[in-house]
């Protein structure tokens, strides 16, 4: 084996770039897995690092340790990170899917990211001391090729991954790509007869298809987060997945911001008739089929009642599946501009298009008397100064880093400063009495967090579901039921309740602000 | 050394930590901040080598603690200038001059391990510390900077520590002058007496009011 001719050292240098490449992509990759898995992005992506980093650097220390440092072992490294690469999207998707099981401790993901991060980085960071001592005299080529591979490939990945069916694609594409470099350095540079990597290509052949087959096992199990199954044992395990392949598919979306679910109540109960079904955002419930409209209604027409008054202009933040629009459009009589800002234009084409949505938004009968945006709520705050009478929040629960900043003092700042004198602010006030301790803190933080964003007065109403109005100064409450009487289900009016005297022991514990400078780790609720 | 080591390049990732930090509260995506952030760090900290390899190992002139005052300079300002940017030049040029702040932090923080092991009798422990210091920082950020002084105060911080090892560089290179003192470590003084008032204003940047 020659490394001196020229064209050994350039396929080494090409070598050097690409398997950077690959090796960061999958990074980047798990990064997101974990970030999504966790929902604790900031601290996945933080760990993931650190574990990655520091397996580098015990590898780099480990190679002086190597007594023949030739390029077959260097090559075996890599077709170990090849069947790596190509055994991934099945190691992630096992792990997703046990996260959601009832008994599973929010701290999983830890232990499942060190299984992937330990061996991945620590194989990688063998590859640069590798190409170092194979090529000594052109060392700080090595290292540019190297880090230029790593910049190439962050650049690449953020731009394009999406969802789970794109982390099969990719890794498939690195595990191809990483053993076609394997195949041919074997065979143009160590001269090997190819008849002796039969046994390889086979083993890399045969994991390749079994990917291929792992869309709908991958489908199976994801019905399988739902049943919110207790797994203690394998049989346990065989129960959730044999009730799995037997419920009934659903539509599951996943985009650039966030995993959408309409599940059937059928999915528990396979054999039923139960046509009820649940729209989840991020594994999380927003509403059921059934129960929507105590949330919605009580949610656009308590303030009202409350204030006795009727806002002109009217901006809901969030709510793409347009429930709220649906309430409050049932005041276009009363000249009500409202308006609908969501960031996520899946979830408003669903809203648009899907049946089960549509049944629920009346969007054809809507669709006239409001106006849809699709953008970002800070972004359409911050470059719109038109102020609003009455602005409402439907976003989900702050279950993550980018959901925790739409419930920031600088966020509701913005928000306190696109209201009228007299507007009025309503969000979902997703903390009961019954919570846990950690939860009343979160409680806590919120309602701190709104008054040092300026809003004087907070007013926790709804029965089966609790809200908070906010108003930016100490308005006296003018009950008038009267205009929105019609507007309300039978059912709804007992909802319709002010419950701010059984909160008041909430108002007095911590004063932890949650910013988006300091974000606090405290606020933060437990799933489902 | 080690310890030097161990501490400089707990720096170097810390201002990585804050500018990722901060890049998502300004254009969002927090996992998209953090991998394109890493990546830029990754390939500026061995164009950094190879700047070092080429100029500054035999310089006369420049020697690592001016290195390491232009790291705490920038370092100390990494969690404000993405807002004054943003501020001034709007968002897409935000964008581009945040990422060439990026650049510029990892360049100098590239230099910094070829100095240090140039400095050192052993160079694999130079390089272990080195990572070392690269796992302490994403602990400490996550669980004791982050969540108890913010984004913008852990940068102060960081770069006042690091300023701190600059001044023991020149004092091993007998180069301290004690009368320099009081102008060196007013920037860092005047920094940390007007957090309160730097975080208003990014607070104002970050509402578009300002």
């Amino acid at each position: 084996m020659d490394l001196t001719n020229r064209s050994s050292q350039t396929w080494l240098h090409f070598l050097t770039l690409t398997t950077a490449f690959n090796s960061f992509t999958l990074f980047a990759v798990l990064c997101k897995s974990f970030a999504i898995m966790s929902r604790s992005e900031v601290l996945s992506q933080i760990l993931c690092t650190t574990v990655f980093i520091a397996m580098l650097g015990l590898a780099s220390l480990c190679f002086e340790k190597i007594k023949r440092k030739e390029l077959h072992l260097l090559l075996r490294g890599e077709f170990v990170l090849t069947l790596f690469f190509s055994l991934t999207p099945i190691l992630v998707g096992f792990f997703q899917s046990s996260y959601y099981f009832s008994n599973s401790p929010t701290w999983l993901w830890f232990p499942l990211m060190l299984i992937l991060m330990v061996p991945f980085g620590f194989l990688t960071g063998f590859e640069l001391p590798f190409f170092l001592h194979l090529l000594p005299k052109r060392e700080n080529y090595l290292l540019f090729l190297n880090y230029s591979g790593s910049l190439i490939a962050s650049m690449i990945t953020v731009l394009v991954f999406h969802d789970f069916n794109f982390l099969i694609t990719t890794c498939a594409i690195l595990g191809f790509i990483n053993f076609t470099l394997y195949l041919l350095t074997h065979l143009l540079i160590t001269k090997t007869k190819l008849y002796k990597l039969l046994p390889q290509f086979l083993i890399f052949t045969f994991i390749i298809l079994g990917l291929a087959n792992f869309k709908n096992f991958y489908k199976t199990l994801h019905k399988m987060t739902f049943l919110g199954y207790r797994v203690e044992s394998l049989q346990d395990l065989k129960s959730a997945y044999s009730h799995a392949s037997i419920a009934p598919d659903f539509l599951s979306k996943t985009t650039p911001y966030q995993t959408i679910d309409i599940v059937p109540a059928q999915i528990f109960r396979p054999n039923s008739a139960d046509n009820r079904w649940g729209l989840y955002l991020n594994h999380q419930i927003q509403f059921f089929s059934d129960s929507e409209r105590i949330y919605h209604q009580v949610m656009s027409f308590f303030p009202l009642a409350y204030l006795g008054s009727i806002p002109k202009d009217i901006l809901i933040l969030g709510g793409g599946d347009l429930g709220l629009a649906r309430e409050l459009s049932k005041l276009k009589f009363h000249g009500v501009n409202v308006s609908v800002v969501e960031l996520d234009p899946e979830i408003l084409k669903l809203a648009k298009t899907n049946p089960k949505l549509r049944s629920i938004n009346k969007y054809d009968q809507i669709k006239n008397d409001i106006n849809i945006i699709n953008d970002d709520a800070v972004n359409f705050l911050r470059s719109n100064n038109k102020k609003y009478d009455y602005i409402l929040a439907d976003f989900p629960f702050p279950t993550s880093f980018e959901l925790g900043k739409l419930y920031t003092k600088e966020f509701y700042k913005l928000v306190h400063s696109r209201l009228n004198t007299n507007g009025f602010f309503v969000l979902d006030f997703p903390y009961h009495l019954s919570q846990p301790e950690h939860e009343k803190d979160a409680g806590a933080i919120l309602l701190n967090t709104l008054r040092a964003a300026g809003f004087q007065k907070n007013v926790i109403f709804g029965v089966n579901e609790t809200f908070v109005l906010n108003l930016k100064s100490d308005l006296v409450p003018n009950f008038d039921y009267t205009f929105i009487d019609d507007h309300l289900d039978n059912y709804v009016i007992t909802n319709m309740v002010d419950r701010t005297e059984e909160f008041k022991n909430l108002f007095k514990r911590n004063g932890i602000i949650h910013s988006i400078f300091k974000p606090t780790r405290k606020f933060k609720i437990d799933q489902y | 050394m080690k310890q030097i080591t161990f501490i400089l390049a707990w720096a170097s990732l810390m201002y990585e930590f804050c500018l990722s930090q901060v890049m998502s509260i300004i254009f969002g995506s927090i996992t998209t901040q953090y991998i394109i952030t890493t990546g830029l760090f990754i390939f500026f900290l061995g164009i950094g080598a190879l700047v070092y390899e080429y100029k500054i190992k035999d310089s006369k002139i420049i020697k690592i603690y001016h290195i390491e005052f232009c790291i705490c300079f920038f370092g100390a300002l990494s969690s404000i200038l993405p807002f004054v940017f943003l501020d001034i030049f709007g968002h897409q040029l935000a964008k581009i001059l945040s990422w060439l702040l990026i650049a510029l932090i990892a360049t100098l923080s590239g230099v910094e391990l070829p100095a240090l092991m140039h400095l050192s009798k052993n160079k694999i422990q130079t390089l272990g510390w080195d990572y070392l210091g690269m796992c302490f920082a994403g602990l400490s950020f996550t669980f004791i900077f982050l969540p108890y002084f913010g984004v913008v105060a852990t940068s102060f911080i960081v770069a006042s520590v690091n300023f701190l090892i600059a001044l023991i560089l020149m004092r091993r290179f007998n180069v301290l002058k004690f009368k320099l003192l009081i102008p060196m470590t007013t920037p860092f003084i005047l920094l940390f007496f007007f957090n309160g008032k730097i975080e208003n204003y990014l607070e104002g940047v970050f509402i578009g009011l300002n």
